[in-house]
């Protein structure tokens, strides 16, 4: 690692700090190797922040673990290099060697920072051993290095000898940077270290890891399936695809002019919060590749509108498409394509007779030595027949309180919930739940899940019920053969499809949908909100639609209803409250949400 | 703290009266009873009627149930019927005993599960992994009967290391007692060990997958310490429930053990009682196992609170 002390300077700067070329990772599953990275090239040069974007499996989190060498035991790097300092080639390192990097030359920030700090040891504690592991100083060095690192971070010193439960999500995250950087590593590589966070706590975490690489001239890997992120905080960002990266290059110019099908389709299917109410979102049709077969040429070629039979058969290798930015792609488009708002066809919202109420709704939670948690307060709200309601609000606003309330898994302390129609509540108000993987039973058939709410209220005779369901499986957009199967044979788009047919089993007039679209990928979420969308028209179903996303909620909602530590603070139509809002409150969630638009884009569009 | 103890009181009482009227009971229903051994070979009914009039069994069930536990609260357990003497003192000579046979074994325990555990938890390769398995089966399923006639085949007899049975006060001589302590501790240490070396090793093994280990991979922490900081720590817990019942099964144990090993501790009386049907003998040594049993638990809630921050502080 010393030898690049002996080059001159000028060969020092051209050489980046951290380089990867045609990394290649394999998986072992149960169904055989996987191929999760498959030949990526990377570099990142001191003191710049590069984005990599992509959706779930795409290859961009195996790729910065793999770069650390810290893949989990199932994977292995297969093939290409990993140079640090253009000479120290970390693929072929040793383990003792890699020790000493990791933490020292390359820190690392994770995901969840509600399980990445570990329970039973003290903030201090950590800090003192990521120190003392690259042999910081002695005891008092160390102590003072760890309180001078924390009110880096943010975060009083005082509150060193804290456990990591004793702090708030964001308050995490920070003491996993105060951890990365704790030895002035120059690399941060950071695995979306904001995408567990709310969008307040989110632009927090960001502003703190943009002034860190300011002040400190550290290196950072943004990973992030977030556009509107590397659009506001990345210098360069590369795009990632079925374990390869597609297309390179500045900020600026990928996200204003992509080359790559892709990435073109990508940034449609992220909802914008100009976006005006009843907007069809644009996904991408088909599924990613299955990286557990092979992959004969482009892997994006049988989800691609411009395809031609040379991507079918022959892998497009990164090529530069101008100065700075470079493509992988045989037939690139040449121009930024602009496309057309497609409204979604909506009926309007039957405002005679409201479907459901809910006025004066109170609950607090009590349990013992601890403060009662006051969930809702004084909650009202009206839903019509065939209207979307919006509901926003950050975690612990009481949103997912409200929809337990309203099926009635929570008992109001006060205030009531009236559903019109005249079924029973349960039959009438059915819930789409956010996890799409935990939500539906792995060991029934799809048939059987979307059977239980008949089965659960006594509807119809076996035989009409297996017709129903039949039904409600194309309905939803799937193969009604698909009944027999597993959950597990299915993607989490094609999961959440399933949970909508069984909300649907016993026609309800409302659908809670709580965060029903958080998890999935844009191109995947853009296909649900429209089913969402498609539904509710045919139907004429009313949408309690719960989202902390605000331009999905946008697109998809008549009215929005916002909601801060179980009060409403703010209700209107979508586009005014989007467009005027008037709580302070509601203009911060607002200033929160990054823009897919690069600045220097949004300043033209203006203009 | 205090109040959680404090709460957790009528239920520990609870199970005591419980305990009592159960133990009180099943020893009624064994075949034969206290007099019909007193009354010695070939007695003639009336001498059975008499004997059993003069310790009471004669009066109803519930009668002589509350005159026990009457007994009980003023603090005496009563005389046995045929070993002789007061209880307090008959399990007063033999408690000390005990308890050297009990602590031994939960020390060896401590020390086996947790290096057997990790050990394979740790363990690379296909040999090692399924040695050390076959060692952690063995130990769990062979009885302590059978363990204990090996160990004084193997250290007694063959190589002729250790006392092959007897105790020694440790007191008097910590050396010469220790060598008496060792076989027997070590048999009845054996099932309990293999069991928490299954929770460690489970324990251990999900805990090197979880997401803070991977932070202290990322931050150049040596494996050594991730393994016994980070992964140890925090495969404790369950261990800590499996440890409590394992307690239980170790007083029970002592019974077989104290016998193999000619071991005068209350095993060994507990033994004696019941083979003579000596009523409130029997009674005494199973409600003070169950007090133990209680007293026990209640300590593992108090060392999870200890090991955990997030019960301790809320």
């Amino acid at each position: 690692m010393t030898v690049t002390i002996d080059k001159p300077a000028e060969v020092r700067a051209a050489i980046p700090l951290l380089a990867a070329h045609d990394l290649r990772v394999v998986f072992d599953s149960a169904r055989g190797p996987v191929h999760a990275v498959r030949g990526v090239d990377l570099d990142l040069a001191a003191g710049e922040m590069l984005g990599i974007v992509g959706e779930s499996g795409s290859g961009k989190s195996t790729t910065a673990l793999a770069l650390a060498r810290m893949l989990p035991p199932a994977g292995r790097i297969t093939g290409g290099s990993v140079l640090l300092d253009g000479d120290t080639d970390l693929v072929a390192a040793s383990e003792a060697a890699l020790t000493g990097v990791r933490g020292r030359r390359i820190g690392m920030v994770f995901q969840d920072p509600m399980t990445s700090l570990n329970p039973l040891l003290t903030v201090r504690r950590q800090l003192d051993e990521a120190l003392r592991a690259h042999g910081f100083g002695d005891r008092g060095a160390r102590r003072a290095r760890s309180i001078e690192l924390l009110e880096l971070v943010g975060i009083p010193g005082a509150r060193l000898r804290g456990y990591p439960h004793q702090f708030s999500g964001g308050m995490r995250q920070r003491v996993m940077i105060a951890l990365a950087l704790a030895n002035r590593p120059d690399v941060l590589i950071a695995d979306e270290p904001t995408t567990a966070l709310d969008p307040t706590v989110q632009a927090q975490i960001l502003e703190l890891l943009d002034t860190l690489r300011r002040e400190l001239g550290t290196a950072v890997l943004l990973i992030t399936h977030n556009m509107g992120v590397v659009a506001e905080r990345c210098d360069r960002v590369a795009v990632m695809y079925g374990g390869r990266v597609v297309e390179q290059g500045p900020v600026a110019e990928v996200l204003s002019a992509p080359r790559h099908p892709y990435t073109a389709g990508l940034l449609r299917a992220v909802p914008r919060l100009d976006t005006p109410a009843g907007t069809r979102l644009a996904g991408i049709p088909g599924t990613p590749p299955d990286l557990a077969l092979p992959v004969l040429g482009c892997a994006f070629a049988n989800r691609c509108t411009a395809a031609v039979d040379r991507c079918r058969t022959e892998q497009p290798d990164l090529a530069p498409v101008t100065d700075t930015a470079r493509t992988a792609c045989w037939v690139p488009s040449t121009e930024a394509s602009a496309h057309p708002l497609e409204p979604i066809v909506r009926r309007a919202p039957d405002p005679t007779s409201p479907v459901l109420e809910v006025s004066g709704v109170s609950k607090t939670f009590r349990s013992r030595g601890r403060p009662a948690v006051s969930a809702l307060t004084d909650v009202d709200l009206v839903l019509y027949p065939g209207e979307t309601l919006g509901v926003v609000g950050e975690s612990g606003s009481g949103k997912s309180t409200l929809a337990r309330a309203i099926v009635g898994i929570h008992k109001p302390d006060r205030g009531v919930i009236r559903v019109a129609g005249k079924g029973r509540l349960a039959r009438e108000v059915q819930m789409v739940f956010q996890d799409p993987y935990a939500s539906l039973n792995p060991r029934m058939t799809v048939g059987d899940i979307v059977a239980d709410p008949l089965h659960a209220q006594h509807i119809g005779t076996p035989l009409e019920r297996r017709a129903r369901v039949l039904e409600l499986l194309e309905r939803v957009g799937l193969d009604p053969a698909v009944a027999s199967r597993f959950p597990r044979d299915f993607s989490g788009g094609q999961r959440q499809r399933i949970g909508i047919a069984r909300a649907l089993a016993p026609a309800p007039s409302v659908l809670i949908c709580d965060e029903a679209v958080s998890a999935l990928d844009v191109s995947v979420q853009a296909q649900v909100v429209n089913l969402l969308a498609e539904l509710q028209a045919d139907l004429g179903l009313a949408l309690l639609f719960i989202a902390h996303d605000l331009a999905v909620v946008r697109s998809i909602s008549h009215r929005i209803v916002v909601l801060r530590e179980g009060r409403v603070v703010e209700t209107g139509p979508a586009d005014d409250l989007v467009a005027h809002p008037q709580d302070p409150y509601t203009k911060a969630l607002l200033a929160a949400v990054p823009s897919p638009v690069p600045a220097a884009m949004r300043a033209a569009e203006a203009a | 703290m205090t109040g959680y103890l404090l709460r957790r009181l009528p239920s520990a009482l609870l199970v005591l009266v419980l305990a009592s009227f159960a133990i009180f009971a099943i020893l009624r229903l064994i075949p034969g009873d206290p007099a019909t051994t007193l009354a010695g070979s070939d007695p003639s009914p009336d001498t059975i009627a008499a004997i059993r009039a003069d310790l009471g069994l004669d009066r109803p069930f519930l009668a002589q149930y509350f005159s026990w536990i009457g007994d009980l609260l003023s603090g005496d357990p009563g005389r046995s019927y045929l070993i002789g003497g007061q209880i307090t003192d008959l399990i007063g000579d033999r408690f000390g005993n005990t308890l050297a046979l009990a602590i031994g074994a939960l020390v060896l325990m401590l020390v086996l599960g947790p290096i057997l555990g990790v050990l394979c938890a740790t363990a690379r390769g296909r040999v090692p992994r399924a040695l050390l398995g076959a060692v952690n089966s063995v130990s769990l399923t062979v009885p302590v009967f059978v363990t204990g006639v090996l160990l004084v085949l193997l250290f007694a007899v063959t190589w002729r290391l250790l006392p092959p049975g007897g105790h020694q006060s440790i007191v008097a001589d910590p050396v010469i007692g220790l060598q008496y302590l060792v076989l027997p501790a070590l048999c009845l240490a054996l099932p309990g060990s293999a069991v928490i070396a299954r929770y460690i090793k489970d324990g251990v093994l999900q805990a090197l997958g979880e997401d803070y280990v991977r932070t202290a991979r990322s931050l150049g922490v040596s494996r050594r310490r991730i393994l016994w900081r980070h992964a140890l720590p925090n495969a404790l817990p369950p261990v800590l429930t499996v440890l409590g019942m394992q307690v239980g099964a170790l007083l029970g144990g002592a019974v077989v053990v104290e016998a193999l090993f000619a071991w005068p501790g209350l095993g060994q009386l507990a033994e004696q009682g019941v083979a003579r049907r000596d009523y409130p003998v029997v009674q005494a040594l199973l409600l003070l196992l169950v007090g133990v049993y209680v007293l026990v638990q209640l300590l593992t809630d108090i060392a999870y609170a200890l090991l955990d921050p997030r019960v301790r502080l809320g």
